[in-house]
């Protein structure tokens, strides 16, 4: 209960906090609502007893008309006000909603470090904070709204216990017990409905995949072909099945909480007469009183009921504000490759700082840039040297099981800068876990990594990626215009100017080859990508796709390039001149390429040959090829066909 | 009265059709919410009958008995009402809970059958995503529909109740003009007072109503087109885990950031902020109305209380009756108005729901389909005559005067270059498209006049850019939920998954991906690939089509998958196509595409012989590097 207190006030902080930062004025709105809708409640049953006395002592008609046209004027102002701040809160709440926690929401998936990222505690964590700023109706935006109501329902609990007191407390202690009883009945069933979240989230996971998955052009080649409808449907009807289930039992525990309301109102209602009508009749009351505190009752009742369910209401939003807030609160300290998430250490700050003495002292002429390791390194290839590095991916099952998965083991590697390495092995060899610990994705779990002598752990994580451009396997476009695809960091703020931006953009088009497709298109460079998104937009054949990921890839510039697999979509003659242009593209730069195309690998200065994640051989091509190992056996597997034609033709 | 240009008539005949393919989306819902908008519209007379007879009876003849009879009736009815309502409610809440997923997979399950040029088109995407758009950003369309039938029967029925009260009260009225009470002028008066304040408040919320409604309208109208990047962003690149790379080492962020909000998430809010403001000002001229209504209601009433006409008891019953038949009138102008907008999103769901569906076999025979081995075994023979195609809406030719005759049991190789329309000759052959002109013959029947089913089961594809769904690995490589376990079982050791398939725990049953199933397994690229050729070898059909089915293969599983094709599939006709130009040797023929047209044809070594060839170039581009 306590640590439930504490959260909750962390919570109402964390949002207000945020509500205040985005619009300072709008914090007191809640508090404005709450009041005036107290006010209007006590009026509306006032009216009706002050109209009845003085019918009841025989009013003049001016005095009637008089008091009439006060209060109403009275009534409609304050409800004039209440619905135009009504409408400044939920006006508020989803503009704060679309300009704000969306946009935290997707920062922090950018931010997040990527190994957490891809674990199933990162994915839940982001899905469930994804819930909770989806829709524009339900989860953190009605937090104001709720809270509106809880703060709503407090007033005019105390206001019309304040009234009912007066007739009798008794009463009053009645209606409590009722509301205590109600409340606990109905926390129960709010409890159990809450257990039911995670199933609910399960089987609307399903239902989303059917529905969203299944449509795509992709998957509507194979659906026709090998006519899966029946399939398709089927499973979308168990998966609908399943839903009723879990929806069914969630409206059975609502169930029985409402019709304890409903026998809840019977008993109140009937009471409330009864000692009224026996107060009439003991002369003690006017009819006026009568209507007045008949209503109080029934409105006290009301309020109760509100309450338990605004109550209830609050915490269902409140629960969605848990959850985005323990997503937003996810390792926040990542920005150095030191800590670990979830880990104890210190950020390795210290250490940085002592190389940046050292780099500030060997560097005369440094800019303020230049003083931390990755930014000097930036203009000139660099080495790395891997001593021992392991990598385990931890693979959890349903039940939240942990079994290792070694995937890199023991892997001793230096690589000279400027050196053009090549990555070979079969599927599943941990080429693409490798690529992803050279670019700082991930860390590994024993060993070290240095570059140009530095360690890992001493850099900026964002330093050390910038020593990094890469082509991956599975790389995508965003649905923005080519140059700003190519040219990502226009939107830096000391980035370059226009000019030299598109001067640099065209010469990377030039080097990947595809000059030709962007001036065939008659936006050219403004033309937008990804069809499906963007009205108007082009859509990129595979061979052209990667020739512009290998167009940003190398625009980039950074010392280090890697790719993964580049020629994979091309056809022969475009792999080619990919291949003969290879030197020209990894000029100045270390390079790491990955092929199964063992031809790639003749123009490395250097081959490793991968196998169950470690490296079993290490050489140039002809080296290889003549200690008749495991490439040489790849090669032969290769080139057999291609071999054979040249004996034929000679 | 002609609104978004159609007639009332016309607006309601849309409604009443949205009703029936409402019953389809959610069976029943609607009736449950009727009754239960009834019920929820009738409780709150029970009331203020029953409390003004009470009063009645308190200032009047005090008669217990009657009085207990009151009491007990108020209180009983409403009891029951409440409990019926309580029952509807758990109804109508389980349906209401899935609304929203059912319409989005009944839209899916249009895409399944709609035919494959269609689903490719972007008019269709566009208008998918007005119709899913429309109901998830403002439960516009079915899901406005089935809130505006709940307002309609509640205040229909109120206005109904509301409407017996009043005539009560005019009843009163007369009679107390009768008696001598008030003046024959001021009764007039008064009656025509309550109906003109019924009439210029209903009309007087319509109007404004009308303009808030517009407002959103048009909101939602956009919102589609917002959305679409919304959810680009937030569903599938953000979440990505190769796209998460490119993020991070790219620094894809601030672009992000100030796309998704320029595009979407600033446009959607500034939307919000007109249509609050709109309807803020439609509340507030609500909350004049009916103060200004209250005003003169409550002074109405109390001059007749004070005269005698009605009984004290009365005041507040009447006061009650003519506020909400005001109220249920300005509702109903109001929804009025808000449905006739929502027409605009049910026509659009018409228009994806009506698009043109491909020919199935009638149910008989496709109950008679699943043995995947009735495709027969027999080899088929495939003719190209003339076939040009260009894709609907493009000028530029993809295919140009193809002939091709493709032996039975022939294994052809299709090479070209990028963009060459290699692909586009696969699609035609799968009747995902329909050639332009000239025809595609299957054992000298044109494949467009078989049945759709009876085609497609001889045909078997690999496609380059090939889909799993995250089900089980055995649905998956049948197709199906029934499947042949040892069948399944050989075609994925034919396929070479056989040690993977070992180490899972459920074996052939379990899910590919965690997208559906928490326990289910990832396939590498290789390993994805080799599922959907274990999928092509169970269907067993005569003709197989590979699209580049080695592309993300090592070499030992290239040479293997290879091998593995040619001794599985002996009698089968094959139609390949790959840029590992040394996978064609093994061919029996192959056909060089280039700008669409048909170049070259022949074994690898004529080929090889016509040295200033397109296809001798493109082997001398991959060859020189492995000898």
């Amino acid at each position: 209960m306590k640590k439930n207190i504490k959260s909750i006030t962390d919570n109402f902080l964390y949002l207000f906090h945020e509500l205040y930062l985005f619009r300072r004025s709008n914090v007191i709105l809640p508090f404005l609502e709450s009041a005036s809708w107290i006010f209007l409640s006590l009026i509306t049953i006032w009216i009706p007893k002050m109209i009845l006395d003085l019918i009841e002592n025989g009013a003049d008609l001016n005095e009637l008309f008089l008091r009439i046209a006060v209060t109403s004027a009275v009534l409609l102002i304050v409800s004039a006000i209440r619905a135009i701040v009504c409408n400044g809160i939920e006006s508020c709440s989803q503009v704060f909603l679309f300009t704000r926690l969306k946009a935290k929401w997707e920062e922090k998936m950018m931010d997040l470090d990527y190994e957490l990222f891809t674990s199933r505690s990162g994915k839940i964590s982001a899905e469930k904070a994804r819930n909770a700023i989806s829709s524009p109706n339900a989860g953190v935006v009605t937090y104001m709204r709720k809270a509106t109501d809880l703060l709503e329902c407090l007033g005019g609990f105390l206001a019309f216990s304040t009234i009912i007191s007066m007739l009798h407390p008794l009463i009053l202690i009645l209606l409590f017990l009722m509301f205590g009883i109600e409340l606990r009945y109905g926390s129960r069933s709010e409890m159990r409905k809450h257990l039911l979240q995670e199933e609910r989230a399960q089987v609307n996971r399903k239902l989303n995949y059917i529905a969203y998955n299944t449509r795509g052009i992709r998957e509507g080649k194979d659906i026709r072909i090998y006519s899966m409808v029946p399939w398709l449907r089927g499973i979308a009807n168990l998966a609908v099945t399943d839903k009723d289930k879990v929806e069914e039992r969630a409206a059975r525990y609502d169930l029985g909480k409402m019709l304890l309301n409903g026998i809840f109102i019977f008993l109140r209602n009937g009471c409330a007469y009864a000692y009224l009508v026996c107060q009439y009749f003991y002369g003690s009351m006017t009819i006026g009183d009568f209507t007045l505190y008949f209503s109080a009752i029934t409105s006290l009742g009301t309020f109760l009921g509100k309450l338990s369910q605004g109550y209830s209401d609050f915490m269902e939003a409140d629960h969605y504000v848990t959850d985005f807030r323990q997503f937003m609160n996810l390792n926040c300290t990542s920005n150095c490759f030191g800590v670990m998430s979830y880990d104890k250490r210190p950020p390795a700050i210290f250490p940085v700082r002592k190389e940046r003495e050292k780099m500030t002292n060997l560097r005369i002429n440094s800019d303020k840039n230049t003083n931390k390791p990755g930014v000097a390194m930036l203009k000139k290839p660099v080495s790395f040297t891997w001593e021992k590095v392991s990598f385990s991916y931890w693979q959890e099952d349903g039940e939240g099981r942990k079994t290792e998965i070694p995937v890199l083991k023991n892997i001793n590697l230096t690589v000279k800068a400027g050196e053009k390495l090549a990555i070979v092995g079969e599927n599943g060899a941990g080429k693409t876990t490798f690529v992803k610990l050279l670019c700082g994705l991930l860390r590994p779990q024993e060993g070290r990594i240095f570059v140009n002598d530095t360690e890992l752990t001493d850099f900026e994580q964002e330093d050390y990626r910038s020593l990094f451009s890469a082509v991956f396997q599975k790389s995508g476009v965003l649905p923005v215009s080519i140059r700003d695809n190519i040219a990502l960091n226009i939107w830096e703020e000391d980035g370059p100017a226009e000019q030299e931006v598109l001067k640099a953009v065209w010469r990377c088009i030039r080097l990947a080859n595809l000059e030709e497709k962007v001036r065939s298109l008659p936006e050219g460079l403004d033309t937008h990508l990804v069809k499906r998104i963007a009205e108007h937009g082009t859509e990129l054949s595979g061979g052209e796709l990667q020739r512009l990921l290998l167009a940003r890839a190398l625009y980039k510039d950074a010392p280090v390039l890697i790719l993964d697999e580049p020629t994979a979509a091309l056809d022969p003659i475009a792999e080619n001149e990919i291949y003969q242009a290879y030197h020209k593209l990894t000029e100045g730069k270390t390079s790491v390429f990955i092929s199964h195309r063992l031809a790639s690998t003749r123009f490395c200065d250097r081959i490793l040959v991968m196998e169950n994640g470690e490296i079993v051989e290490s050489g140039t091509h002809d080296e290889l090829m003549a200690r008749r190992g495991r490439y040489a056996e790849m090669f032969e597997v290769q080139s057999r066909y291609y071999r054979e034609q040249e004996v034929c033709i000679g | 009265m002609k609104k978004n240009g159609r007639t009332v008539k016309e607006d309601i005949l849309i409604i009443m059709r949205g009703i029936r393919e409402f019953n389809k989306i959610l069976p029943g819902q609607m009736l449950f919410q009727a009754i239960k908008s009834v019920i929820a519209a009738l409780t709150p007379y029970i009331a203020v009958v029953m409390s003004a007879m009470i009063l009645n009876e308190l200032v009047g003849a005090q008669n217990k008995i009657r009085l207990m009879t009151c009491i007990l009736i108020s209180i009983g009815a409403t009891l029951l009402f409440s409990g019926i309502g309580c029952f509807l409610d758990a109804k109508i809440s389980v349906g209401y809970n899935r609304l929203f997923s059912t319409h989005e997979i009944r839209l899916t399950d249009k895409a399944y059958r709609i035919p494959f040029f269609l689903l490719e088109s972007d008019s269709m995407r566009r208008l998918r995503e007005q119709v899913s758009g429309s109901i998830g950003l403002t439960g516009g369309g079915m899901a406005s529909l089935y809130w505006d039938v709940d307002v309609v029967v509640k205040n229909v029925c109120s206005a109904f109740a509301a409407s017996l009260l009043g005539l009560n009260f005019m009843g009163q009225v007369i009679a107390g003009v009768r008696n001598g009470k008030i003046g024959g002028g001021v009764g007039a008066a008064i009656l025509i007072l309550i109906g003109v304040l019924i009439a210029g408040c209903s009309c007087f919320t319509c109007k404004t109503a009308s303009k808030r409604f517009d407002v959103s309208f048009d909101v939602f109208e956009h919102g589609a087109k917002y959305k679409r990047y919304g959810e680009f962003y937030t569903l599938s690149y953000l979440p990505d885990e190769d796209m998460a790379m490119d993020i991070r080492i790219f620094r894809q962020k601030k672009l992000i950031l100030e796309e998704s909000q320029k595009k979407c998430y600033r446009l959607l809010a500034q939307g919000k902020v007109k249509e609050m403001r709109a309807a803020g000002k439609l509340d507030v001229s609500k909350a004049v109305c009916a103060g200004l209504c209250g005003m003169a209601v409550y002074g109405v009433v109390g001059f007749l209380a004070i005269r005698d006409v009605i009984g004290i008891g009365n005041v507040v019953m009447m006061d009650s009756a003519v506020t909400m038949l005001i109220a249920a009138f300005s509702e109903l102008a109001m929804i009025f108005t808000d449905l006739r907008n929502n027409n605009v999103h049910l026509l659009n769901y018409f228009r994806y729901m009506d698009m043109e569906e491909e020919k199935t076999e009638t149910e008989k025979e496709e109950t008679a389909a699943p043995s995947p081995r009735s495709g027969g075994d027999q080899p088929c023979e495939i003719v190209f005559e003339k076939v040009s195609f260009q894709y609907p809406g493009s000028r530029t030719m993809v295919l140009q005067d193809i002939n091709l005759r493709v032996l039975p049991g022939e294994k052809l190789a299709i090479v070209g270059e990028n963009g060459s329309g290699k692909t586009t000759l696969i699609k035609l052959l799968c009747r995902l498209y329909r050639p332009t002109s000239g025809q595609i013959l299957l054992n000298g029947v044109d494949i467009w006049n078989y049945p759709y089913e009876q085609y497609i089961r001889k045909i078997a594809t690999v496609f380059q850019d090939f889909s799993l769904f995250a089900f089980s690995i055995a649905e998956n490589v049948a197709a199906s939920r029934e499947y042949d376990g040892e069948k399944v079982y050989e075609a994925l050791c034919r396929a070479g998954l056989q040690k993977k398939i070992h180490k899972l725990s459920k074996g052939i049953r379990q899910a590919i991906s965690h997208d559906y199933e928490e326990d289910g397994m990832d396939l590498s690229g290789g390993e994805a690939q080799k599922a959907a050729i274990a999928r092509a070898i169970y269907k067993a059909a005569p003709v197989v089509i590979l699209d580049e089915p080695t592309a993300a293969l090592d070499p030992y599983a290239e040479k293997e998958i290879h091998e593995r094709f040619f001794e599985n599939l002996a009698n089968e006709t094959m139609l390949s196509i790959s840029h590992r130009l040394s996978s064609c040797r093994l061919c029996d023929r192959i056909i060089v595409l280039h700008g669409g047209r048909l170049v070259q044809q022949g074994s690898h070594r004529e080929l090889l012989r016509e040295t200033d060839g397109k296809y001798a170039r493109l082997w001398e581009m991959q060859a020189q590097y492995y000898c």
